[in-house]
């Protein structure tokens, strides 16, 4: 409590005074008794005394209320200051109390979440040193999670790449087991085996490859034909274990564009392995397939007992992409089918959605947008209507990438090239690819003018001069020398496509 | 199909082609027999594209083997699908030229001579 220079001044007056009353009182007290006896002027001093002393304790008593009422100011000052300081404090730890479930509530989550930090709710108003200490747990709780989200990257990249090698490695076993049972044409016990291995080693590839997915990646390989999308669920449902229950019917010709091919005969195994493994195991899982005014839809029914409500509107949120789940989030017993569904739905614009079934199990709808759709020609238009077959893709695609399409990839893929690759079937000898028959099929316009050209020649040949003969004759010598040689031509006319081929 | 070593990657697997059968129910389909579509015999709905494009491939007469590279399918593969095919009445098979009734080599080489020797 600060001292107004005024109450310091008053005690010292106070000791000059009080004594002063004292002393002249005490004379007034014991003079009475002699003032009646003494003369007038005892009387006179006396009542000088007297009223010397009133005015003295006139001053004091007015001392008295000056000081008094100094005492009480100040009290209510320092009441007031006492006021103001609680009110203070008050608001200063509201103020920190609000910060501080603002840090926890709203600007630690912000940290958490990755999003952009907003600043202090009451920025100038804070104490200075609390605000610092409430912007350093701040840095620590941001430094923690960066560190986290490093060590979940890294982690997420580990199991990546083993996810792949997992792939890769599968993918070797089912070029192995197609290279043996190429190795043994005839040979139905090694026929058998191979697509035992074979098959296998495609729902290895689909584990890990679902792996990879659900850590955010892509199929990690890629087909370069679009692929009609009755054989999408074909190649899916050989990634699934009762590959023989699924029965897909519908439009023949429509089409995955090649980009979406892999992504989407992977969804769609999940689906067949989905529906499958919840319905009963003698019955069928039938797919439809059929072109829509929006791209086109592949329906998956089950005979299942179907889902509860709850569950559904779950699985419908995951395989729609709108809720997306991450390795960590499929569960001890992973569940990882329908959340590989989301990760495509949602990154390549398929729509994946649930709905009970008229079968009493779950019918699963994936409509490809129209921008991943296409129109093949009719299976087997192409290959036979050319007279000198092209040479294409058998040998001249590189063998190792692992990326190239199926014989069902389109017709412009059909025309393999009978003189490279046929001898190569080996069984059959160097006669069989080479004879075209044209027996058995109506003549087409080509080859009715090509029927004229080869008419006319022969009509000449009726009458022949000696120099067409001698020419004929040198042609025909030519040509069988070539046949006796026939091995290096043949190898020779192998170079030759193949040069076509790496030329075109 | 693929020569020796070759190997051709296909998103659609053998098993799944052939619904898992290893062996034709036929054993008389050879790589030289000779397949002959009926064109008036459409396909039932259910085909896949395989069975449609050997089918539509054998209007006109064409073997096995020729079916199989076009197809780019292996030719054990093919038999399965073409024996299937005939089974059902929408393929014909027809033997390939038996090899006594081939010219022999020894002869046709003779012959050659011959002509040569005319010269």
């Amino acid at each position: 409590m600060a001292r107004s220079p005024s109450a310091v001044s008053l005690p010292r007056a106070d000791r000059v005074l009080w004594p002063a009353a004292l002393a002249g009182t005490a004379c007034l007290l014991l003079a009475a008794p002699f003032a009646g006896d003494a003369g007038t002027g005892w009387t006179a001093a006396w009542g000088g005394a007297a009223l010397a002393v009133l005015v003295l304790l006139d001053r004091l008593r007015r001392r008295h209320r000056g000081a008094a009422a100094e005492a009480a100011r100040a009290a209510e000052q320092a009441r007031r200051a006492d006021a103001d300081r609680r009110a203070r404090l008050e608001t200063q730890a509201a103020l920190v109390r609000e910060e501080a479930e603002y840090l926890v509530r709203t600007r630690i989550a912000a940290v958490l979440d990755g999003e952009p930090v907003p600043p202090p709710l009451h920025g100038g108003l804070l104490d200075e040193g609390v605000a610092r200490e409430l912007e350093r747990v701040l840095d620590v709780a941001a430094d923690a999670v960066e560190e986290g989200r490093e060590r979940r990257e890294s982690l997420r990249l580990a199991v990546v790449a083993l996810a792949r090698r997992v792939q890769a490695a599968a993918h070797r076993i089912q070029e192995e087991a197609s290279l043996m049972a190429d190795r043994h044409p005839g040979n139905a016990d090694v026929l058998a085996t191979s697509m035992g291995v074979d098959h296998s080693a495609a729902q290895q590839a689909r584990l890990a490859q679902s792996l990879a997915v659900l850590c955010g990646e892509g199929p990690g390989q890629q087909w370069q034909e679009p692929l009609a999308l009755v054989d999408v669920v074909r190649a899916a449902s050989g990634r699934i274990t009762a590959y023989r229950r699924v029965e897909v019917s519908g439009d023949p010709d429509v089409a995955a564009a090649a980009q979406v091919v892999e992504p989407l005969i992977h969804l769609v195994a999940e689906l067949l392995a989905n529906a499958t493994q919840s319905s009963p195991p003698a019955t069928a899982v039938t797919v439809t397939v059929r072109p829509v005014q929006r791209g086109a839809v592949v329906e998956i029914d089950d005979g299942g007992v179907g889902m509860d409500d709850h569950a559904l509107e779950q699985a419908r949120e995951v395989v729609s992409g709108r809720r997306e789940l991450g390795i960590g989030e499929v569960g001890e017993v992973p569940q990882t089918g329908l959340a590989v569904v989301g990760r495509y739905a949602r990154r390549h614009g398929f729509g994946a959605d649930l709905m009970p079934s008229p079968y009493g199990g779950v019918r699963a709808v994936v409509l490809v947008p129209a921008e991943a759709v296409e129109m093949l020609e009719p299976a087997g238009t192409v290959p036979v209507e050319r007279d000198r077959p092209r040479p294409a893709a058998i040998a001249g695609t590189p063998a190792a990438d692992g990326s190239r399409t199926a014989a069902a990839g389109g017709p412009s893929a059909a025309p393999a090239g009978g003189a490279s690759a046929a001898p190569a079937g080996g069984a059959g000898g160097p006669h069989l690819p080479q004879r075209r028959s044209l027996r058995g099929r109506p003549a087409t316009g080509t080859d009715r003018d090509r029927g004229q050209e080869a008419a006319e020649p022969g009509g000449h040949r009726a009458a022949p001069t000696p120099q067409q003969a001698g020419e004929w004759m040198a042609a025909y010598f030519r040509g069988s020398q070539g046949a006796v040689t026939g091995a290096r031509d043949d190898k020779d006319h192998t170079d030759d496509t193949d040069d076509t081929k790496e030329g075109r | 199909m693929s020569s020796p070593g070759e190997y051709h990657d296909s998103p659609l697997r053998p098993y799944v082609i052939t619904r898992g059968r290893s062996r034709p129910t036929r054993n008389t389909l050879r790589v030289d027999t000779l397949l002959l579509a009926d064109p008036d015999r459409p396909l039932p709905a259910s085909a896949g594209r395989q069975e449609r494009a050997l089918h539509r491939m054998c209007v006109r007469l064409l073997s096995l083997a020729e079916a199989a590279v076009h197809l780019e399918l292996p030719v054990s593969v093919v038999t399965i699908l073409a024996s299937d095919l005939v089974d059902s009445g929408h393929l014909q098979a027809r033997s390939g030229i038996p090899a006594a009734a081939r010219p022999d080599r020894e002869l046709l080489l003779e012959v050659l001579h011959g002509l040569r020797s005319l010269r």
